[in-house]
């Protein structure tokens, strides 16, 4: 479904990403973990195109989007969340969502001259739909800026389940949450998962990543350093020495 | 979003406008001289508003605006006079070839910023360097003169107080297209560019194509604007399509007010006020400008609609008019 192959990013000196490869199978909830500083985020900007790979492939669908630019790779069915959520402040909840149709169809000219009634009818069904589905009861007139920072992630995943992804990739999902909150997040998944989306999530909590993941794939300094079930990873000494220190590693 | 365009369109402000408008020249009676400043002023707000669109809007700083008029008006009068091409098909011509030049400046979008901005203004310098020296096309800076008054339906609009009616109509015609543009989905996606230019792209926004739509719309409104003067006037040169008149423009939008459509009408109409009044100090009128520019700049940088809206927001009853006529 989504494939990276020895992918790469170097910035001047320093190599972010190294040659890693990514295979995650259509239907998967792939788990990425790594200390701080593991390249995470970057590989994630790599696959959404912000940054252009300095080495490698990438493919969707066995399609290969490596020269392909963003929005041409959220109009094919990749969709993306921040880290800390990248909304729209100063417009409406509705605008915010609304954005994320743009992939499907591309605001035109033409469609902004032309009077298309049903277009914009369409348009409040499925911004109303989604948000409901993310479970946001807010004003859809109220400007985004003025929502709490889980309701922003939320609006955020909102945008993006807009464009109709096949992948997502979500930054992090639950950094920031409460315990209620993140327990809503793990259900939201699941659902979304179980709408047939294909999920790439980057997470520190390892309760999240452990019980929604099917297989988990380690990076740390930018390499891959394991691949697997929970379970499989939990006892690989790379990560342990990784996590814990080279001492630690040593004595498991 | 429910809320039609037209209906937001459409508020006691904006009608009382435009009847008062509509009414223009039994107000002004029959001074041809007041006439011709009103109908100056109507031929740079139509400017002013595009600049609106491209620069206010979308954030791209576009310094070479007044080469596009200047491609209109050349166009248009070209081929009337040496042609014979009616108004209207002239008319026509002269938005496509102002597109034309738009398109053909397109490919620096890929800039970012300060050289953005400069290959813009290299490209305005360029025009107005073609118009001076491509003598045999432009008369070069002598001018182009014989322009003849457009004829329309089989009328032929010589009067001032009835060319002030064409440009009326060009102008509301103008102002509903931006209006309805703005209130769009692809209004929407352009005020989420300005705000984070990365997530619109992860959300499949073509922010490319979005900045060449622009270009392009504005520079077709410039070519508009550059037909109607050449026949307003008879008379067409080179200045009028230089530098200076893209600052002066530069300057409509800033004073008005950045994002605000009546306030770049507004602008257009103090500045070209000012150039009347101090058109005594020939080119030293710039010098004014200038110091003007940076003053509204560093005290007012909202301009005369962020001046309103300040006064609306103090003033009970005044806050009913500025709600409405607020930039989307």
């Amino acid at each position: 479904m989504l494939e990276t192959e020895r992918v790469g990013k170097r910035f001047a000196g320093l190599v972010a990403v190294d040659a890693v490869d990514l295979s995650v199978e259509r239907g998967e909830i792939r788990g990425i973990v790594g200390p701080n500083g593991a390249g995470k985020t970057t590989l994630f900007n790599l696959v959404s195109g912000l940054y252009r790979v300095t080495g490698g492939r990438i493919r969707l669908e066995g399609r290969d989007i490596t020269e392909v630019s963003p929005h041409a790779r959220a109009a094919s069915g990749l969709g993306r969340t921040y880290q800390t959520p990248q909304i729209f402040p100063e417009l409406s909840i509705f605008d915010n969502v609304a954005v994320g149709l743009a992939g499907a169809r591309p605001p035109s000219l033409r469609d902004a001259l032309v009077g298309r009634r049903r277009l914009r009818r369409d348009a409040r069904t499925s911004v109303e739909e989604t948000l409901h589905f993310v479970r946001l009861s807010v004003d859809l007139g109220a400007l985004a800026g003025t929502l709490s920072f889980a309701e922003q992630k939320r609006l955020e995943l909102a945008r993006a389940l807009m464009g109709g992804p096949a992948v997502l990739l979500l930054d992090e999902p639950a950094a920031g949450l409460n315990r209620g909150e993140i327990e809503g997040l793990v259900g939201l998944v699941g659902e979304i998962h179980a709408r047939g989306v294909t999920v790439v999530l980057i997470e520190h909590n390892m309760k999240l990543v452990m019980g929604l993941c099917g297989r988990i794939t380690v990076l740390d300094f930018g390499r891959k350093i394991a691949e697997g079930t929970a379970d499989e990873v939990r006892r690989d000494p790379l990560v342990v020495t990784a996590y814990l220190g080279r001492s630690a590693g040593a004595g498991v | 979003m429910t809320v039609s365009w037209l209906r937001r369109f459409w508020t006691p402000p904006s009608a009382v406008t435009i009847a008062i408008l509509a009414a223009g020249p039994l107000l002004l009676g029959s001074s041809p001289y007041h006439l011709f400043l009103v109908n100056t002023i109507a031929v740079f707000a139509m400017l002013a508003l595009g600049l609106q669109l491209v620069l206010g809007y979308g954030g791209i700083l576009q310094l070479g605006y007044a080469g596009f008029f200047g491609l209109g008006a050349y166009t248009s009068a070209i081929l009337t006079v040496h042609h014979g091409w009616p108004f209207p098909a002239a008319f026509v011509a002269a938005m496509a070839v102002a597109v034309g030049g738009a398109v053909l400046m397109s490919p620096i979008v890929r800039l970012h910023d300060v050289n953005f901005a400069m290959a813009t203004f290299v490209f305005g310098l360029i025009l107005e360097l073609v118009y001076n020296q491509w003598s045999d096309m432009t008369n070069g800076p002598i001018g182009f003169r014989g322009i003849p008054a457009p004829t329309l339906f089989g009328v032929t609009v010589v009067e001032p107080q009835h060319y002030y009616y064409l440009l009326f109509a060009a102008l509301l015609a103008e102002y509903l297209l931006i209006f309805r543009l703005l209130h769009s989905p692809f209004g929407t996606a352009l005020r989420a560019m300005r705000e984070n230019e990365t997530a619109c792209r992860t959300s499949g926004v073509d922010v490319t194509r979005m900045k060449v739509t622009l270009l392009l719309v504005s520079s077709a409104i410039a070519g508009a604007a550059g037909s109607l003067l050449a026949h307003m006037n008879g008379f067409v040169s080179p200045p009028t399509f230089g530098w200076a008149t893209s600052v002066a423009l530069l300057m409509m939008v800033v004073l008005g007010g950045v994002r605000s459509l009546p306030g770049a009408i507004v602008g257009a109409a103090v500045i070209r006020l000012v150039v009347e009044q101090t058109s005594v100090l020939g080119q030293h009128s710039n010098i004014v400008f200038g110091i003007a520019l940076v003053l509204f700049m560093a005290f007012l940088p909202t301009g005369l609609a962020g001046l309103a809206g300040g006064l609306a927001a103090r003033v009970p009853w005044a806050a009913r008019l500025g709600t409405r006529s607020a930039a989307p």
